[in-house]
């Protein structure tokens, strides 16, 4: 392997090449659900494990699937993980999988997914490929969490469903609507992106 | 065998596609039973939530269905029983919300002056906008409203109202659409209740 | 029990107040970064509508007759996924024999669309909310040109925001996403209209 180590790809994926700030992947599935906590953490979490199983399982496969075919290849492993998560969430979890609906079949379509199975998995071991599908997921995971933080405390007055803020609090409507989310990934990826210049300018 | 040859090409899509679908029919052959389990608990919760009857976690609920409402047949359009001297009648609905079909259970006074429970079975509204009319403080609200004139839905609010002789529950914060077809679904479904129970007597 | 919606009220919806892209944040991959240019934007929203109203009515066809009676349900992500990738196929076979010069227009955006959310979207959507034939056709038909009508909107903001003083760390990306923000405000605004229902 060409010596990536495990602390290095775990800063990549959370910080310098965060899948949601460099490269604006994969937030189609998980971005309209991020007026609830609850709901981004579970999906996030099933992001998380599909990308870690997707990547083993292609990264031990390489050898076997055919050029030609590898696409339709990988698609078939993501869905194949994402319908194990769905059915997990059927039985086990019923009522976050009903307030779930549609969005769980997206994690298909989520770009880092295929993205990272493309770009790691396809040279890299099974082990060392699994730490990447996680800790990408990782990266998705606390960017998506900090605006459905700012999204349901702001929206609801709530954390994770406990209300935290005084009844005289009057809840943002807008922050409980669609645009909300775009101003606040805006503004998230802003706010990265200026540190990010700031250390390059001081080097 | 070269890899690159037609016949390579199938035989491996083949095979493991038919790996994938078949391990999948595995998982979903062992959870089926629990997936149905949990369909029966959570049809049988709203049946005892629209009786007006606090579900606890512990409670065995298929049990405690069949002593709130002995004579419970599915068949039957709407089902009766007597809590505490009271007469109550509850019966399943349906109607078209903005996006698809809600289900959810009634449960009324035999007078129908009055709200006894409503719960909302499953909807394809917008996660964390009109979905939320799934949450307890909405669902909560109907509960003992008076509702000789059927019910109405406020728009704005969203914090829950607590005046149950006013005929009006807070609706949801940035769904009015959703609020108002659930308006029209649950005042449909008294009038349906009240015609069903006309014509039996 | 399909619901009864007005088929014009789901077309309006889902142009509009339910818009694919602004409301349900589906098949934003591909669009932020093809929205920079006009050209682009209009070959690939025209693409996303076409192949998004072929293979809905395929998915729906399959749900009725194949998915449901055989109880596959839970194999429905697969045989959505396989359906669009085989639709996506084909429509580029069948354009570049018939004719190149749509080929050279249409043709390179057509593999992009295979994992653009918003075609398995609109299927599971149509699932889920269990619409009937007509229903289906012109919600995915009405998602199609609502996703088409986005892009083509921001591609034109972007022109104007390429000569404007831009914060250097909101340049790119950041500033797409408030657009999008404001442009998904607009469209909520339509919402007042649908009252006639």
């Amino acid at each position: 392997m060409n010596g990536d180590s495990p602390a290095k790809i775990l800063k990549e994926n959370v910080w310098t090449n965060n899948p949601i700030f460099i490269q604006i992947l994969g937030i189609c599935s998980t971005l309209a659900v991020t007026n609830n906590l609850t709901n981004t953490l579970i999906m996030t979490l099933g992001v998380m494990f599909v990308a870690a199983f997707t990547n083993i399982t292609v990264s031990l496969l390489k050898q076997v699937i055919p050029r030609k075919v590898r696409m339709i290849v990988q698609t078939l492993i993501i869905a194949f993980y994402v319908i194990i998560v769905d059915i997990l969430l059927r039985a086990y979890l019923p009522e976050i999988s009903k307030s779930l609906g549609p969005y769980v079949g997206l994690i298909i379509t989520n770009c880092i997914i295929m993205g990272r199975a493309e770009a790691f998995a396809q040279s890299h071991g099974p082990l060392i490929s699994a730490w990447d599908g996680l800790t990408s997921g990782l990266g998705y995971m606390w960017v998506l969490m900090l605006i459905a933080f700012v999204r349901e405390i702001l929206g609801f007055g709530t954390v994770f469903g406990y209300a935290v803020l005084p009844e005289t609090f009057t809840p943002w409507t807008i922050m409980v609507m669609a645009p909300s989310a775009f101003f606040l990934l805006g503004s998230v990826l802003w706010i990265a992106k200026a540190i990010i210049l700031k250390k390059e300018r001081g080097k | 065998m070269k890899k690159d040859s037609l016949i390579y090409t199938v035989l491996v899509t083949a095979v493991s596609a038919f790996i994938f679908v078949f391990l999948l029919s595995l998982a979903n052959g062992a959870t089926s039973e629990k997936v149905a389990e949990n369909q029966r608990v959570l049809e049988a919760k709203a049946y005892l939530t629209a009786a007006g009857i606090a579900v606890k976690e512990d409670m065995d609920v298929e049990k405690e269905l069949m002593t709130v409402f002995p004579q419970f047949d599915s068949a039957r359009p709407y089902q009766e029983t007597t809590l505490n001297g009271k007469k109550l009648i509850v019966a399943p609905f349906q109607g078209s919300g903005l996006w698809g079909t809600i289900y959810g259970v009634l449960g009324m006074s035999a007078d129908f002056s009055r709200i006894v429970g409503m719960e909302i079975l499953s909807h394809s509204e917008t996660p964390g906008l009109g979905g939320r009319i799934d949450e307890a403080w909405f669902k909560d609200q109907f509960s003992g409203e008076y509702a000789v004139d059927g019910i109405v839905i406020r728009h704005g609010g969203g914090k829950g109202d607590t005046d149950k002789d006013n005929g009006e529950v807070d609706g949801i914060t940035g769904a009015s659409r959703t609020s108002d077809s659930l308006q029209q679904i649950i005042n449909d479904q008294i009038d349906k209740m009240k015609s069903a129970k006309g014509g039996m007597n | 029990m399909a619901p009864e919606i007005h088929p014009i009220v789901l077309l309006f919806a889902s142009v509009f107040t339910s818009n694919i892209l602004l409301a349900n944040f589906l098949g934003m991959c591909s669009f932020i970064s093809i929205s920079k240019d006009m050209k682009s934007a209009n070959g690939l929203g025209l693409a996303v509508t076409v192949v998004l109203t072929i293979t809905s009515m395929l998915n729906w066809v399959l749900l009725k007759f194949v998915i449901i009676p055989l109880d596959l349900i839970y194999l429905r992500y697969i045989i959505f996924i396989i359906v669009i990738a085989a639709t996506v196929q084909i429509l580029e076979m069948i354009i570049d024999r018939v004719s190149p010069a749509l080929y050279l227009s249409l043709g390179i955006f057509l593999p992009l669309i295979t994992v653009n959310c918003a075609i398995l979207g609109v299927a599971l959507f149509m699932q889920i909310r269990e619409y009937n034939f007509v229903q289906t056709v012109v919600f995915s038909f009405g998602s199609g040109i609502g996703w088409w009508l986005a892009i083509m909107a921001l591609s034109a903001i972007n022109k104007k925001i390429e000569k404007a003083p831009v914060p250097p760390a909101l340049k790119g990306p950041g500033i797409t996403l408030i657009t999008i923000g404001f442009m998904a405000m607009a469209f909520i605004g339509f919402s007042g209209m649908l009252s006639v229902q």
